[in-house]
């Protein structure tokens, strides 16, 4: 390959050699016994051992192979198209969408499943994908848009996910093991079907190099007559193709999509031509080679980890030390950003906002629903008995919607990342990670010790997060560190559900973001912290304004850019802590509520703090109401109602803001 | 914690609780046997699935999901006794503010299941006043397991899986009820690997070349697309107890139930070796 320098074909070439060594450990033994003959030719029904290899252990290798090549690629070409190293075949939630598929497949049309359930799966990656499309085609495929818009897709999917997973527990441990990612192979039936779309995807990718080299330039590339849209389209359907086969073969391989590019780049692979065949390479080296090491660990321990969720464990560090060293080369995140219309009347709008929390506050906690299912509006003393249930429920969560909204805009206007979020910080799943340690480590946990549990993981994130700090230069890469941790700790939690233990069930319900466990005395408490928060935050109104000028600016007004960073940071995280062992870490109502001030007009200073702060009350509130009653007597957790009913009001708004700002 | 609520209930032992919620299956299987079925029961629709025996009255009230009871609905059920297993102790206060609660540790122990189940159906019986049946369930459900023994003498070798999908399973074995019965029907278990604690490992396909040509059980529910694919699957076909005809389908069993569901896999397995 003339593209490859000697740099980035060495690293490759040794990454080979180690998944070939690991490879011999595995299969040699039984290679050596079966004769390599067994490779090619059928074997006899009784030979056990050449059958083990023939249909199990050699298809799982192809296996590995062909969708770590798959899945390197699609990274390469989401995070070039997206322009932004966080883009993975998940930005766009065709995972999600695949897995919804799935979900929906299991519980009410069993017949597609029988038929093929590869399709079923596709179908629902694909359709996730329309979505996407179907918006990001009205904004030229503008990168800042289809993040955005594939991340609510995906968090929209995901959210109906967990609720179905929620009321069906019995039914959906394939879903689990699914999510996981298992390489397990019974036949070569799954490989030779996956192997010419993969093929043919590559040579899409191959024919749009020279194309794919203009968008680097971005906007100017307009000027030498190449259709930028056109292009964007092209490679992301590419993308999402090679991502939708993948998954809807073997479930989500964590992780890949994103390390290897970056790796790829890491090792001096700079130029796009080099980086489209450096990282499919890496990708497949990673796969086999976590694949092999996990069938020798299960082998000798006996315990059963699905590999996909083994590659976010092994690859995480493995990118976390390649950023450490090569951090300035990543290139920075999305900066462009949509222009939103700013309203002249400020204060009507955000009193006619706390009006509504307040309208909905009362109605949520006057109805509800009878013994027998039927809807009534309680009073004396039926009222009296319900209420100590109904209420802490609603403060907590319209506290906890104040603290994630008034972090997300923390976040957005001092990384100036439109996807910056509590949530993307890896702040929730420390805290996720610290409550699964505390589940399994107590025989008996109270809602004490799930607190302590919580905190401490919130805690050493934030200690992770600030010692990397000093490396770091800007606000991006906090946001890339704290990605790298949250999938990480994902990665983890997906172990567990996959493992099956009845545990990870009321982990879920917690991820959910229920309010369930609160008590009187607990939402007085986060009562009280949203508000100190939210005054805390007031006061850091001014230099958060030079901030979105960028770091620069901020430094000729004489403002110690460092330490006001920390500072921020430290509120934002602490702010994201108390809410999210309150909601759980899935409720994005950070990400949310201030895209969703912003695009009601509320753009700058307090107002944009208040706006964010009174969106999210308002969702949580709403969510909370219809969680408890509309699916009685099951309750649906209230993180994950507001980002069914945010979704599709951030959609409207976007699309809304577009007409608006075209007008212009 | 256990102890402090043991003291309402001590007093409460001369009335005897009537109006009791189960937030567990398993419990819930007992207290219909004893003749005191629950009041409110999480997740009935799903009873009959899973459950299955003995059938489920249908005056008892669904409480929503078992990790998220509706606490609103429980407590205008006004229920005088709350029964519910270790799972639940997170949000213990918040039950205790309705009825006092009665936690009972069964599975994942670190030892088999059955002798806890014992224990628990005789403290069952004396919170709910049923001291003469739970003894009279425990001997009969003795009787039953012995009576099975003698039919399913002829078994040999057998293993028990449930398919998650075509390519993963899972297969059962010490620390759950199912190794449980194996055990008191003197039947080997074919699956010699370690499980997990809560008595089953999560393997793929080929991990059953090690059960030779024993018995297999697969049981409901079945994904719809796996009995499909699994005559294609040359794997599958090459399995020795496939190549044997030693494969057969069994209905469910609740995987953490407590005595009916000891006896209903017992007799499951009796009806299968005739």
């Amino acid at each position: 390959m003339r593209y490859v320098t000697a740099h980035p074909s060495f690293a490759t070439a040794l990454l080979w050699c180690l998944a070939a060594a690991i490879t011999a450990i595995n299969l040699g033994p039984l290679i050596g016994s079966t004769g390599v003959s067994a490779f090619f030719s059928m074997p006899s029904a009784g030979d056990s051992q050449a059958v083990l290899l023939h249909y199990s252990l050699l298809p799982r290798l192809a296996m590995s192979c062909v969708c770590g090549f798959a899945l390197g690629l699609s990274g390469v070409l989401f995070q070039h198209v997206l322009r932004n190293p966080l883009a993975s075949p998940s930005t766009l939630g065709v995972e999600a969408g695949a897995q919804l598929a799935l979900g929906v497949a299991m519980l009410w049309f069993p017949a597609l499943l029988g038929w093929s359930r590869d399709t079923a799966t596709a179908f629902g990656g694909f359709a996730a994908m329309a979505v996407v499309f179907a918006v990001a085609w009205r904004f030229k495929f503008q990168p800042v848009t289809v993040i955005l818009t594939g991340l609510v897709t995906g968090l929209y999917c995901t959210a109906i996910v967990t609720l179905l997973t929620l009321m069906n527990d019995h039914y959906l441990s394939g879903l689990f093991v699914w999510g996981g990612g298992s390489l397990n192979q019974n036949d070569w039936r799954a490989v030779s079907g996956l192997f010419p779309k993969v093929i043919g995807c590559s040579i899409l990718a191959l024919l749009l190099v020279r194309q794919l080299g203009v968008l680097t330039l971005g906007e100017a590339a307009q000027g030498i007559g190449i259709k930028l849209q056109f292009v964007r389209a092209a490679a992301l359907f590419v993308a999402v193709a090679l991502t939708t086969f993948t998954v809807s073969a073997v479930g989500v391989i964590g992780f890949l999509g994103l390390a290897a590019p970056a790796i790829a780049r890491a090792v001096g692979a700079r130029r796009i031509n080099t980086r489209l065949i450096v990282a499919p390479l890496i990708g497949a080296a990673l796969l086999i080679i976590v694949d092999q090491i996990m069938q020798v660990y299960t082998a000798k321990t006996g315990s059963y980890v699905p590999t996909g969720a083994a590659t976010a464990l092994i690859g995480m560090p493995v990118l976390l030390l390649v950023m450490m060293k090569r951090g300035g080369s990543l290139q920075t995140a999305v900066q462009g950003r949509l222009s939103p219309t700013t309203i002249r009347r400020p204060l009507l709008l955000i009193t006619a906002l706390a009006g509504l929390v307040l309208a909905v506050a009362l109605v949520t906690i006057f109805v509800g629903r009878g013994v027998d299912g039927s809807w009534i509006s309680h009073t004396g003393a039926t009222l009296k008995s319900v209420l100590p249930w109904r209420l802490p429920r609603l403060v907590a969560a319209t506290s906890a919607g104040i603290m994630l909204a008034l972090a997300g805009s923390l976040l957005q206007r001092l990384t100036g990342n439109a996807m910056a979020s509590p949530e993307v910080l890896g702040v929730s799943a420390g805290t996720a990670f610290g409550l699964l340690c505390v589940l399994f480590v107590v025989a008996e946990p109270t809602i004490g010790d799930r607190l302590i549990g919580g905190l401490v993981g919130a805690a050493t994130v934030l200690g992770i997060l600030f010692a990397m700090s000093r490396t770091a230069h800007s606000g991006n890469q906090f946001l890339i560190l704290g990605v790298s941790l949250g999938a990480f700790l994902t990665a983890l939690i997906s172990v567990v559900l996959a493992s099956g233990d009845p545990r990870a069930l009321s982990l879920i319900s917690w991820m959910a973001g229920s309010t369930y466990g609160v008590s009187s005395t607990m939402s007085l408490i986060i009562l009280i912290l949203a508000i100190v928060g939210a005054i805390s935050v007031t006061l850091l109104v001014r230099p958060l304004q030079q901030f979105a000028l960028g770091d620069v600016s901020a430094h000729s007004h004489g403002v110690d850019v460092k330490k006001l960073q920390i500072l921020i940071l430290g509120i934002g995280a602490l702010l994201t802590a108390v809410a999210t062992l309150i909601v759980g870490p899935l409720s994005f109502v950070g990400l949310m509520a201030p895209h969703l001030a912003q695009r009601l007009g509320l753009t700058r200073g307090l107002p944009h703090l208040m706006g964010s702060a009174l969106s999210g009350a308002l969702l949580m509130a709403t969510a909370d109401f219809i969680g408890r009653t509309i699916y009685f007597p099951w309750q649906l957790p209230t993180g994950l109602v507001a980002t069914l009913l945010g979704g599709p009001v951030f959609a409207v708004l976007l699309i809304r803001g577009r007409r608006l700002s075209t007008r212009h | 914690m256990l102890g402090c609520s043991c003291v309402p209930l001590r007093a409460q032992e001369a009335t005897s609780a009537s109006r009791v919620v189960s937030l567990d299956y398993g419990l819930a299987q007992t207290m219909i046997e004893l003749g005191v079925p629950p009041v409110g029961l999480v997740d009935t629709p799903a009873w009959a699935d899973w459950t299955v025996e003995p059938p489920l009255p249908a005056k008892v009230v669904n409480l929503g999901s078992a990790h998220e009871v509706n606490m609103e609905l429980l407590q205008l059920l006004r229920p005088d006794l709350i029964v519910s297993t270790p799972y639940l102790e997170w949000v213990r206060p918040q039950l205790e503010q309705i009825a006092p609660v009665k936690s009972f540790p069964i599975h994942a122990l670190g030892s088999s299941p059955f002798p806890h189940i014992i224990d628990a159906t005789r403290e069952l019986g004396r919170m709910l006043g049923r001291t003469t049946e739970a003894e009279a369930l425990i001997d009969r459900s003795e009787m039953e397991l012995r009576a099975a023994q003698t039919a399913t003498r002829h078994l040999g070798k057998l293993a028990v899986i449930t398919f998650i999908d075509e390519r993963n399973i899972r297969i059962y074995g010490p620390g759950g009820i199912f190794q449980d019965v194996f055990d008191r029907l003197e039947l080997q278990n074919a699956w010699t690997r370690s499980t997990n604690e809560w008595g089953f490992a999560d393997i793929g396909m080929a991990d059953l070349f090690d059960l030779g040509d024993a018995r297999l059980f697969y049981m409901d529910p079945i994904p719809p697309d796996v009995l499909a694919k699994l005559p294609g699957s040359p794997l599958w076909q090459s399995m020795p107890f496939v190549q044997a005809g030693h494969v057969q389908r069994m209905a469910s069993v609740l995987m953490f139930g407590t005595l009916p569901a000891a006896t209903r896999f017992a007799r499951l397995l009796a009806e299968a070796s005739t």
